[in-house]
């Protein structure tokens, strides 16, 4: 039998890999082993509860001020551990952060083969964003299993150089877990709040939009929401203190909208779900919503999400005041071009990713 | 003695200058209107399906050299109220500068062969000079801007698709017109002739559209300008004129005949 390692440590991470980790567990010719390195603790155990997934293995490297330098050791020295007890035939890590990144290393260093789930990402910045892009584009020279959400992704590791016989496209995994995390039965009090308002929601904190982008971004949402009475926002906090602190000047004596303690994965999915329009700076989010319906603008100066936009379910609206605030009131005034939005089909997936890589695995490996 | 209305048959021919068939209006009228209009009314409310059919198609045959699973089939807006078209999202083939030097020493020994000796000027030299002088400017550009080329296969097969569904349509509605105008009291016939002519375009179409995502998506995108000027949209606007001539000569000739010759007026 073939022992396959998943290793993840954020959130977002957490929220792609859970729906894989169930698939992997659910076929008889592998065995599955599950390390959280623990990036992201609180928010991350949230989304292992949802899921129902105990890691085998919690490096919980988390702690105060941490800096990438503190993250790239310990996860490094750790896995190293881990791998050389398990002794994997192959291990998976998703996407582009740090723990990514150094578990793919330590794989390369032992020679364990690599499979890259959400492979091909590129805004081909480097600082941009910062450390993701170098991240990911480390991985896919290390990899041996390609797995990318779409085409486009694809054809960006087929311009690196990558064979094409080791990429596979495979739709995205965040869009099985909403399979898994949607349901009629949810309820939060905001929900009482926001009555027949359409809800706004709101997430940001990405490290290249702290500081001045972010008050850009707050402000203008601020003032749509002052404009428009049938309008409530929801901003689910990240745990970051700069973002908070910004987030409560500008928004904290606003009577519409609320800043709320970060949801987990099936609050948050449900928020989505019952929202009317997203704004945001996350990257998981810009393949999640459309499936839902939603459209979702995009706080940021680029994407590595190239297919949302061509397809319409996304809009890049930068990190200018003036410019998010024209695009947010253009959208809640012309129903047309919302249609237009809500209603293109999402390129990122169909809910069967999960399904496609481990079939692959099964019979690659 | 002859008349001067035989005289002048004997050197201009009925079909020629100031003349027409006699039209009727009637059949005319019910020809376009209960015949053209509703097949190209059925057609627009079923591009949407025919498109995908395609899409299904050319992916079923692709797979035999692309993985299946790096193909979609997507779809995308076209006319409003009649629905999307489906095109195949496919790996594009990556820049490769040795081959791109290879198509460009060989394009201009080419070219330089079809300007000389008895090939200069005779039509399929210059139909194929065109293509060899686009691939030469195509080859140039690869080689100085690879980077800055804007396409993929996927963006070629999307405009491909709804390229092909607006030549169906326009075929279909120009010809229409014109069999009516033309082929007054010839209702197989014409028939025929439209049916013949889109039947030819369909399974030109889809047999062209598996080549080109074929040479895009497996050998390279710098052949990607030729493909589009040589057999693309201008020679499928040749194969209709071809098929139009033949039409319009057939028409002629069965009108010729001493029999016929009172349904031509001044």
């Amino acid at each position: 039998m073939k022992k396959v390692l998943v290793i993840f440590g954020t959130r977002p991470e957490a929220i792609k890999m859970c729906p894989l980790v169930i698939e992997l567990k659910s076929r008889s010719q592998l065995e599955t082993i599950v390390c959280v390195t623990g990036q992201h603790k609180q928010m991350l155990n949230q989304v292992l509860d949802v899921f129902g997934i105990a890691p085998d293995y919690d490096l919980a490297i988390m702690k105060e001020n941490q800096t990438l330098f503190d993250v790239t050791n310990s996860i490094l020295e750790n896995v190293r551990g881990i791998l050389l007890g398990e002794k994997p035939d192959l291990v998976l890590v998703h996407g582009d952060t740090t723990t990514a990144f150094t578990s793919a290393l330590a794989s390369f260093y032992l020679q364990i083969p690599v499979g890259h789930v959400e492979a091909g990402l590129r805004t081909y910045d480097i600082y941009s964003p910062f450390p993701e892009e170098f991240n990911r584009q480390a991985i896919s020279i290390i990899s041996k299993f390609h797995f990318t959400p779409t085409v486009s992704s694809l054809n960006n590791l087929l311009k690196e150089g990558c064979d094409s016989k080791s990429i596979y496209v495979t739709g995205n995994t965040a869009i099985d877990a909403l399979k898994y995390t949607l349901t009629k039965s949810y309820h939060h009090e905001i929900f009482d709040w926001l009555g027949n308002d359409r809800l706004i929601l709101i997430t940001a904190h990405r490290r290249e939009n702290l500081g001045q982008p972010l008050v850009n971004m707050f402000k203008a949402i601020k003032r749509v929401i002052d404009e428009h009475a049938e309008l409530k926002a929801v901003y689910p906090i990240h745990l970051n203190p700069n973002v908070r602190r910004v987030a409560n000047e500008i928004f904290g004596n606003s009577s519409r909208i609320k800043i709320i303690e970060p949801l987990d994965v099936l609050g948050f999915h449900q928020f989505m779900a019952r929202s009317y329009l997203i704004l945001t700076d996350s990257g998981g989010i810009q393949e999640e919503a459309p499936s839902l319906g939603k459209p979702v603008l995009v706080m940021r100066d680029t994407t590595e999400r190239p297919e949302g936009i061509e397809a319409g379910t996304l809009k890049l609206v930068g990190t200018s005041e003036e410019y998010i605030y024209q695009t947010f009131k253009e959208l809640i005034t012309n129903q047309e071009q919302y249609n237009k939005m809500a209603y293109s089909s999402n390129p990122y997936g169909d809910g069967y990713a999960s399904q496609r890589i481990v079939d692959i695995i099964i019979n690659n490996l | 003695m002859n008349t001067v209305k035989e005289t002048t048959k004997s050197r201009i021919r009925l079909s020629h200058t100031y003349r027409h068939l006699k039209v009727e209006h009637l059949r005319q009228n019910l020809y376009l209107w209960l015949l053209i209009l509703p097949v190209l009314i059925l057609f627009m409310f079923n591009y949407s399906s025919l498109t995908y059919m395609i899409s299904n198609l050319v992916k079923s045959t692709l797979s035999l050299v692309i993985p299946s699973s790096n193909m979609i089939i997507r779809s995308s807006q076209f006319l409003p109220y009649f629905g999307n078209v489906s095109f195949i999202d496919l790996p594009t083939a990556p820049y490769n500068n040795q081959l791109n030097y290879i198509t460009l020493f060989i394009s201009i020994i080419m070219l330089a062969f079809v300007f000389t000796g008895r090939r200069k000027g005779h039509p399929v030299s210059i139909f194929v000079s065109i293509g060899l002088f686009v691939q030469i400017i195509s080859s140039l550009f690869f080689l100085f801007a690879s980077n800055d080329f804007p396409y993929t296969a996927t963006i070629y097969s999307e405009l491909y698709i709804k390229q092909q569904v607006s030549l169906w349509l326009f075929f279909f509605i120009i010809l229409g017109v014109l069999t009516a105008l033309l082929g007054n009291g010839y209702f197989l016939y014409n028939i025929f002739f439209l049916t013949g002519i889109m039947i030819y375009s369909l399974v030109y179409g889809v047999l062209r559209y598996l080549t080109y995502l074929y040479i895009l998506s497996e050998v390279s995108t710098i052949y990607m300008a030729a493909l589009f000027f040589t057999f693309g949209p201008l020679f499928d606007f040749l194969y209709v004129t071809f098929f139009y001539g033949r039409y319009v000569s057939r028409i002629i000739s069965v009108n010729e005949t001493k029999e016929s010759e009172d349904i031509w007026e001044w």
